[in-house]
């Protein structure tokens, strides 16, 4: 498992968005964004229950 | 040499091509700020001046009446902006044509996919001989749920 920082900018309005701060790797198999991070799960990690 | 090296003429593909896709799940839960859930690189002039890209994204989200916007970002514009309460998938296609010209480009109202709206096309000035990207997002209106873009392809359909 890996995490990817989560980048928030403001666009011209002052709007913002939240955008990972490097590519996701090729290898996930899932990927969680929490608002400050991207968790990324990769082979051979627990991945999270299915959200409802 | 690759398959989709073999379909540019003058730098211009002149076969469809499938530039992107996955069925890796990128969830957004947690925060009410919009956010990337996919983001694909479109190389300069692969559409050519009346060329098409097309996208076919899959989300699943939380059945509820919290309104959670779903949207395909091309040079920055929405082509497609939903909202999706108390369903629990759509699959949606955005079709984005070069009008013409390789920087002029007409779609779908933002707010549908295909078949009918009220509201006019979505039209823009992006420069597609330069690179340009194509960001899906989802934003959440209650931080307790959730949005999956479980999947999604991306093809240029060049002319």
């Amino acid at each position: 498992m890996m995490t990817i920082q989560a980048v928030k900018t403001k666009d011209a309005r002052g709007t913002e968005s939240i955008a990972p701060a490097q590519q996701f790797p090729a290898d996930a198999i899932a990927i969680v964004c929490d608002g400050d991070v991207y968790l990324v799960y990769q082979a051979g990690d627990e991945l999270p229950e299915q959200p409802q | 040499m690759p398959a989709a090296v073999n379909s540019l003429k003058n730098g211009i593909a002149n076969s469809p091509i499938i530039l992107a896709q996955s069925a890796t799940p990128v969830s957004v839960t947690g925060t009410l700020t919009e956010t990337t859930l996919a983001t694909i690189t479109i190389p300069g002039g692969m559409m050519g001046p009346n060329g098409s890209l097309r996208i076919t994204p899959l989300f699943s989200y939380t059945s509820s009446a919290n309104n959670k916007q779903l949207r395909v970002k091309f040079g920055g514009a929405a082509y497609l902006s939903i909202g999706a309460t108390t369903s629990a998938t759509t699959q949606q296609l955005t079709l984005i044509r070069n009008r013409g010209s390789a920087a002029s480009q007409v779609a779908m109202a933002a707010s549908a996919s295909v078949g009918s709206s009220s509201n006019s096309p979505v039209t823009t000035t992006v420069d597609t001989t330069a690179e340009t990207t194509i960001v899906i997002t989802g934003q959440l209106a209650n931080t307790g749920e959730t949005i999956t873009l479980e999947g999604y392809a991306v093809e240029v359909l060049p002319s």
